[in-house]
């Protein structure tokens, strides 16, 4: 869905995880005190440089759009490495940001998995996918009764769901532990990956689908930080 | 160590899964203006007058690109879809369908005459295509692949470089 031309679905969806994540820090940083207290403007003016990196990225190849049309800047939405570019210079902004101190990363990286996990949960809502053909009674239609589908949506919903019961169990207290990255990641990357057995795969690199290669990283993310935690409790 | 073991052989065999999984996929049977359907048929005339039948069956990946001369983005958009049509004359189908219910055609021309474009642009003077294709945002652009399925909807403008690299694997894809 696009909003306007400056404001995508993606977009809106990352302006919501910043607004969540910076109200569960804001409220962390009442509780606990050894976090830095500009970590919420950190975490604000990251997703700030990144947005505007993205939108300055399609200079790299046409540089001449600065002199003669600057304005196209504004409406142009590059995608592929661009992001990717956009994504490492807020992580690098992030980094140097932080300087080392572990207790504001896994406070950042819990905070920003939850988010996700809140949208995603309110996203899956609203936007419709449909996956591959189902006989089974709560397969979804689109122009023909007859043909159902699988509702992709509504999987993701569960799982954000699983997701967000589970924080809501656990508590705010868990922000800051590592604790939440951990379990939603390998949550996400486990739920994601049995669901693309029911999508549409579309591209596919190495046999796999680009689902399936971003849930293949969050398990292995989600195991490293546990793995991690278990060893400095240890 | 046991729980190493464990995370390592579940994810070995979800990929093991896929792999196979993703060497016996269906094909799609309904045409729908959704990501993985078919993409539906229409017919509408050129600016020349030459009617043009879309999607096509002679094995050229399309790029359908809906617009309107007033809209903005669509202007900053018209010189990327022109170069690339040049860049891969032959080889993918670029299609400019105007949303001329919305549009002049005198501005149609004014347009394709300001912005040197050579590639086809239909008119769609009732809109019937652009609401067949749900095309509400302006631009949005359909990648559909050889065998005629929607492999991308993307809407408002996109950068040169990101539809390049959008358009290469449609070229490898069977």
């Amino acid at each position: 869905m696009s909003f306007s031309p400056f404001l995508n679905q993606s977009l809106l969806f990352m302006i919501l995880v910043l607004l969540i994540s910076y109200y569960l820090l804001k409220s962390k940083l009442k509780t606990q005190t050894d976090l830095p207290e500009t970590l919420p403007d950190l975490l604000l003016n990251a997703f700030i440089t990144g947005v505007l990196v993205w939108k300055l990225t399609p200079l790299l190849s046409q540089p001449e759009l600065l002199w003669t049309k600057p304005l196209d800047l504004l409406f142009l939405q590059p995608s592929g490495v661009y992001i990717g570019i956009a994504a490492l210079a807020s992580a690098l902004y992030l980094i140097i940001g932080l300087k080392r101190k572990r207790t504001a990363y896994l406070c950042l990286l819990d905070t920003l998995i939850v988010g996700i996990t809140l949208v995603f949960l309110l996203q899956s809502l609203f936007f419709w996918e449909y996956g591959k053909e189902t006989q089974l009674p709560w397969g979804i239609s689109l122009a023909d009764p007859a043909i159902r589908y699988h509702p992709i949506h509504y999987y993701q919903f569960l799982v954000a769901l699983i997701g967000s019961i589970w924080f809501g169990w656990k508590g705010r207290a868990v922000i800051g532990s590592g604790e939440a990255f951990a379990f939603l990641s390998m949550l996400w990357g486990f739920g994601l990956f049995i669901i693309s057995f029911f999508a549409q795969p579309t591209v596919i690199y190495f046999g796999l689908d680009l689902t399936q290669i971003g849930a293949t990283l969050l398990i292995i993310l989600g195991y490293l930080c546990s793995s991690f935690l278990r060893k400095t409790a240890s | 160590m046991k729980r190493h073991y464990f995370i390592g052989a579940i994810l070995l065999t979800l990929l093991g899964i896929a792999i196979y999984v993703n060497s016996t996929t269906t094909d799609r049977k309904e045409a729908a203006p959704v990501e993985g359907f078919l993409a539906p048929h229409f017919s509408l005339a050129t600016l020349e007058g030459k009617k043009i039948h879309l999607p096509d069956q002679n094995g050229q990946p399309i790029v359908l690109n809906f617009w309107t001369s007033w809209c903005r983005p669509c202007q900053a958009e018209a010189p990327a879809l022109e170069k690339l049509h040049q860049q891969y004359q032959g080889k993918v189908l670029i299609v400019g369908v105007n949303l001329t219910a919305q549009d002049t055609v005198d501005n149609v021309k004014k347009f394709q005459q300001q912005h040197r474009l050579h590639y086809p642009l239909l008119l769609d003077p009732n809109n019937e295509v652009g609401h067949l294709y749900e095309a509400n945002a302006i631009p949005s652009t359909y990648l559909i692949d050889k065998n005629g399925v929607i492999v991308e909807k993307i809407k408002g403008a996109i950068d040169p470089v990101s539809l390049e690299n959008k358009i290469q694997p449609l070229l490898i894809k069977e």
